[in-house]
């Protein structure tokens, strides 16, 4: 990656609404390289998606969410992958890593209840021949999300004017 | 009959005072006329400051502040800007404020003349009148606000004592070019001047900086000032520093041995932390800042506002000349019109007329809205 592409990735993750007009300003290059630089990043797969980061603490009827560990016995030839395209493939699961330590996945995972979190894990993650034990923490609260802090918290306030 | 002394009464009432008191009691509006960072003081800091409470680090540090800082800073110094200085070298002041107070009042002996190119900080003016010096402005709105060396030395008279640098500039946000900073230290030695630089926002230089201080034998010629307030956004922890050789430092210290006894103590700690560990979080916020002065410049020449790009610090100096209307009008029309508060340039010295000063250290969708209000008046009123 260039300079260039860094510098808009940067901005981008700060706030995905940034303008092409907005980030070509900020960055001295023109709007026209800000959208070819865009582009591009998107065909390459470096951007996947503009998303939004909610703070959902307090939304009532909002899905819930899970920290799910998986222990895995991965296949020879495949390996990892192939087991956890059967276990990212579902929709509930929003995150998919695999990881170093005493697990090998750490998921998370969306439901609507915590019912419906037990009921995914027991039935569709537990069953699967390679995994061999999975132990699930239920998210309470959010604290931060990607750098976003989801609760402002109080500081004293500048100066509105000052030489 | 008046308590008052005459020293305090020579200090004239500041004309713009009705104007801040009119922003301050504002309410709703945007404010470009912030003098400070918007980022907090790096986590890493704040939680060394707690630590330090914690153990309970809370008497006095000797006079000149905590030898571990003194070094750090002089590691950090020379990391950064190739400048020379020892601790035994450096004193620790409540902020650069202190540090040009003594400064002023261990140099300046009556009818002293202080070399000061304008549009420039407020508080140099005053202090130098305090001492019973007398401030003699170098207009450099014609140059860009760059002063240049013979402009200087055309000044230069048998009562000059001393040149006052502050680059990066309040409120212009220009540097220096390097050239320009050997002619004004070979003027320094050809007529024996003190120069006095106050770097604050050294450390948040766009480009390269080359510091004054940092050309070789000049030592018993500069003073050197610069504190944690900008660049590490730590303008509420009042800690400065001023760096010269032993024998000024040892003069200096006698004046702030009884004015301050010594710098906020859980601040020294915490300004340890900041020489040693922040250089990341430093470069973060100096991007943001390089980010957010590359589009309000852009959007103020958009509409014909004549804006030089900084080349660092917080603030873009902008031309309202085309508008014809003085810098004081123009700041309340526009926070009446618009609801958008800026520093008229004036406030910086006569050369600031013509001009306002924007902070960029504002939310960046705030940025976008203040500057956009601007263009809007610019449109009404030309």
């Amino acid at each position: 990656m260039n300079l260039i592409q860094n510098q808009i990735l940067e901005l981008l993750k700060k706030n995905a609404r940034y303008s092409n007009g907005d980030i070509s300003n900020m960055l001295n290059v023109s709007e026209s390289v800000v959208e070819t630089e865009i582009q591009g990043l998107i065909e390459h797969g470096i951007i996947r998606q503009f998303t939004t980061i909610i703070n959902d603490n307090n939304i009532d009827d909002y899905p819930i969410r899970a920290l799910v560990e998986l222990s895995i016995r991965p296949e020879k030839g495949t390996g990892y992958d192939a087991i956890a395209q059967r276990i990212f493939s579902y929709d509930n699961v929003v995150s998919h890593y695999l990881v170093s330590g005493k697990y090998d996945f750490l998921l998370v995972v969306e439901g609507s209840d915590h019912k419906d979190i037990a009921h995914f894990v027991f039935d569709k993650l537990a069953t699967i021949e390679n995994v061999k034990s999975t132990t699930t923490h239920f998210i309470f609260k959010s604290y931060k999300e990607h750098g976003v802090l989801m609760e402002e918290a109080a500081s004293s306030s500048r100066l509105a004017i000052l030489p | 009959m008046t308590f008052l002394s005459d020293r305090v009464n020579r200090i004239p009432p500041s004309g713009i005072r009705v104007f801040f008191d009119l922003v301050l009691s504002s309410k709703g509006i945007i404010s470009l006329g912030v003098g400070e960072p918007d980022f907090l003081t790096p986590w890493n800091i704040r939680d060394e400051a707690i630590y330090r409470v914690e153990k309970g680090f809370t008497t006095y540090t000797s006079n000149k502040g905590l030898e571990e800082l003194r070094g750090a800073i002089s590691h950090y110094l020379k990391q950064q800007f190739s400048i020379a200085y020892d601790k035994h070298e450096i004193l620790i002041t409540s902020g650069v404020s202190e540090a040009v107070d003594l400064v002023f009042r261990s140099f300046i002996n009556p009818n002293d003349e202080i070399i000061l190119p304008e549009p420039s900080y407020v508080c140099y003016r005053p202090l130098i009148d305090l001492c019973d010096g007398k401030a003699v402005p170098l207009d450099t709105s014609l140059t860009d606000f760059i002063p240049r060396a013979s402009d200087i030395e055309a000044l230069v008279t048998k009562n000059t004592k001393a040149i006052l640098l502050s680059y990066p500039n309040n409120p212009t946000g220009q540097s220096i070019p390097p050239s320009e900073v050997s002619k004004i230290a070979d003027i320094a030695v050809k007529h024996n001047l003190l120069i006095i630089t106050d770097e604050i926002y050294a450390d948040l230089s766009f480009d390269s900086f080359q510091s004054i201080a940092s050309i070789p034998n000049m030592k018993n010629h500069i003073i050197y000032l610069n504190g944690f307030s900008k660049a590490h956004s730590m303008t509420g922890w009042r800690i400065g520093y001023v760096c010269a050789n032993e024998e000024y430092i040892e003069a200096m210290n006698k004046i702030h041995q009884y004015s301050a006894l010594c710098a906020p103590t859980l601040s020294q700690y915490a300004a340890v932390e900041a020489c040693q560990n922040s250089s990341d979080e430093v470069q973060k916020m100096r991007q943001s800042y390089l980010e957010r002065a590359r589009y309000f410049t852009k959007m103020m020449n958009d509409v014909g506002l004549t804006t030089i790009m900084p080349s660092g610090g917080l603030y873009c100096f902008t031309s309202i000349q085309s508008l014809s209307m003085s810098s004081l009008s123009f700041a309340e029309k526009l926070l009446k019109e618009y609801q958008v508060a800026v520093v008229p340039g004036n406030v910086f010295g006569e050369s600031g007329e013509g001009y306002f000063r924007a902070c960029i250290a504002t939310d960046f969708n705030e940025l976008k809205i203040a500057a956009k209000k601007i263009q809007e008046f610019v449109t009404e009123h030309d």
